[in-house]
């Protein structure tokens, strides 16, 4: 049977960032295999079909809806099982968590503080930043210890006035849709469709490190889905995995389980892992819009799809009882049907955290490749604080020239932002890996992602993932 | 029941049904344009420009032929039904949607890149569509650089 230094399971940020620290420390007659489930979905394959041209990889591409089984049909989780994973369909979003986002047990007596502070990550966070090119302010709500590689986004004529009001609260967005040239990417030039950047801009596996792929240590074997691990006392030798409707094995001396927070939990529950918490905890943020339309201000001038964050609801002791909230001000091109007011108008996401919770789960279903999502609902805790937003709007925003205020009233049935089914934790009464994401049992086994989360805050997971995957591979390799 | 109250109630609820029907049978489009006419009445556009952007819609990606089958109906049952004593619920939702069936058709004239001036005829250039062509959203530091 084949043997390899390092087996990776998935091509996207979480096992891709990991695989990049781990080249930069190992010694160059290493071996590692990559099993990617999905195919590999150029970039220019993916435009051809944006555009209505024909493409002969479409229809050979891992379809999201054929991976999984979910019977909810209110709440959908999203993703790419191909190669790169979701860093072809994200929106470059990239702001850090803040550094009590990592205690709110400690601070709010909610939820569950992570086993790492903010201090611990902020280097990763940096590198994270500089391996992406991320744009973004001088000054931001979250410590930094060095600048952003590239000049922030642009304000709209609102987002400044807000800005002006709310100082390090309200930001323009850090991003990886690269403000200038820099690699392989472009400029952005605020198209608003950043799921697939017409221009490639945005940060991509694919446009950025698709390079590790092609190292001489690396192979890699797409159309690949592991199942399980081949497990021994506490220790992993292997994993076996499905290509072409063929099982085959190839052991390994360390595994690292970079796939979605969904697979991750579905594979080590197909492996036997008794820790009480794999796959428990499933949970992503529940985001509304809110439109604010004004009196005699034009909102013009921004950039691409959402140019700025605010933080006026975030962090607080008001994550007592409710949580936590980051606002995202929008640039698509929408409008407000009324003439002569035409874009006096804003368009303001308001997204918030969620507790993990245990009855939302992963669980095994009667197909070995297939996992099943039990989720049931979102907690009160986001309930609270939705039920106090109307009033919480009349006031942040009371300085704004607004002629009246409409809000959905319904969550969004997706953020994107699968999280915390492999939660870390110091103990593995409390949780699934530690603080260097190596599973409580298995010691050779690595498992990344936003899984690992303990609690999800607000902002967008994609660079703090990244983050910890740099942190692992640095600090045990 | 007198027969002939009997006759009223049957010749209403017949008439109820056909309105009905007319609202969720009638073709998209034809609410489209509708909509259109009487929403951007007040610029200086012809009927002519909107039917130009209509037919191109047909043949390529826009609201007209996009939009889920439930936001269509939600537009038409408000479009007919809503009155100033009266309107039906998920408001905020067709509001929203009809903006978009609008912001959709000006996006595809030159109104917007003439900086919204009332008095400039607006002239149908193009569906938008950003993989068309990128860069193009009128409202950005593009186009606004000193905003």
């Amino acid at each position: 049977m084949e043997k390899f230094d390092l087996v990776l399971v998935g091509t996207g940020f979480a096992s891709s960032f990991f695989l990049r620290k781990y080249l930069e420390k190992s010694p160059p007659g290493n071996r590692v295999l990559v099993l990617e489930r999905g195919i590999m979905y150029p970039y220019a394959e993916r435009l051809k079909v944006a555009r209505g041209e024909q493409s002969d990889v479409f229809e050979k591409r891992a379809k999201t809806g054929d991976t999984f089984i979910n019977n909810n049909e209110d709440k959908v989780w999203m993703f790419d099982p191909n190669f790169g994973g979701s860093s072809n369909c994200w929106t470059g979003c990239t702001p850090r968590f803040l550094p009590n986002d990592f205690r709110i047990k400690s601070l709010y007596g909610v939820g569950q503080d992570w086993p790492i502070s903010y201090d611990e990550l902020e280097p990763y966070y940096t590198q994270a930043e500089e391996i992406m090119m991320i744009g973004g302010p001088d000054i931001t709500p979250f410590p930094k210890s060095k600048p952003y590689s590239l000049p922030p986004q642009k304000l709209s004529s609102i987002d400044k006035l807000i800005q002006a009001r709310y100082k390090e609260l309200y930001i323009s967005q850090p991003s990886a849709r690269a403000t200038v040239a820099t690699g392989n990417r472009n400029a952005c030039c605020t198209s608003a469709v950043c799921g697939l950047c017409p221009v490639n801009s945005k940060f991509t596996i694919e446009n950025t490190l698709g390079y590790l792929y092609a190292d001489s240590r690396v192979t890699i074997r797409y159309g690949s889905q592991v199942h399980h691990l081949l497990t021994e006392n506490d220790k992993i030798k292997g994993v076996a995995y499905q290509y072409d409707g063929k099982d085959y094995e190839v052991y390994a001396e360390i595994v690292a389980l970079g796939a979605n927070p969904i697979f991750n939990a579905h594979i080590l529950l197909n492996s036997g892992d008794t820790n009480p918490k794999t796959g428990k905890g499933l949970c992503e943020q529940r985001g509304t819009f809110v439109y604010l339309y004004f009196k005699d201000i034009d909102n013009v001038g921004g950039s691409s799809i959402i140019t700025a964050n605010g933080y006026m609801l975030y962090d607080g002791d008001h994550r007592k009882d409710e949580a936590a909230c980051i606002i995202e001000s929008f640039n698509t091109p929408f409008i407000r049907n009324e003439p002569g007011k035409w874009r006096r108008i804003a368009k303001l996401k308001f997204i918030f955290e969620d507790l993990p919770d245990d009855n939302n789960k992963i669980v095994l279903s009667d197909n070995l490749l297939k996992p099943k999502v039990e989720y049931t609902k979102h907690s009160s805790y986001v309930d609270k604080a939705m039920n106090n937003l109307k009033g919480n709007i009349d006031q942040i925003f009371s300085f704004l020239p607004i002629e009246k205020i409409e809000m959905d009233g319904y969550f969004q049935k997706s953020e994107y932002h699968i999280c915390s089914t492999v939660r870390m934790s110091n103990s593995k009464e409390d949780g699934v890996v530690d603080k260097n994401l190596i599973h409580h049992q298995y010691r050779n086994l690595f498992v990344l992602g936003s899984g690992v989360y303990p609690s999800i805050t607000p902002a967008n997971p994609t660079l703090t993932l990244s983050a910890l995957s740099l942190m692992a591979a640095d600090k045990i390799f | 029941m007198k027969r002939r109250n009997f006759i009223w109630l049957l010749t209403a609820g017949a008439g109820g049904v056909a309105a009905g029907g007319y609202v969720f049978f009638e073709n998209f489009e034809s609410l489209v344009r509708k909509i259109l006419i009487k929403d951007t009445s007040s610029l200086n556009i012809s009927a002519a420009e909107i039917d130009k952007y209509l037919l191109a819609s047909r043949k390529n990606k826009s609201l007209v032929n996009g939009l889920p089958f439930p936001n269509q109906q939600l537009l038409k049952w408000h479009y007919y039904l809503d009155n100033p004593l009266f309107s039906l619920p998920y408001n905020t939702k067709y509001t929203v949607d009809r903006s978009r069936i609008v912001g959709d058709f000006l996006l595809a004239t030159d109104f917007f890149n003439n900086k919204m001036d009332t008095k400039k005829p607006v002239k149908y250039i193009d569906v938008y569509d950003p993989y068309q062509k990128p860069c193009s959203n009128p409202f950005s530091n593009l186009f606004y650089p000193d905003a």
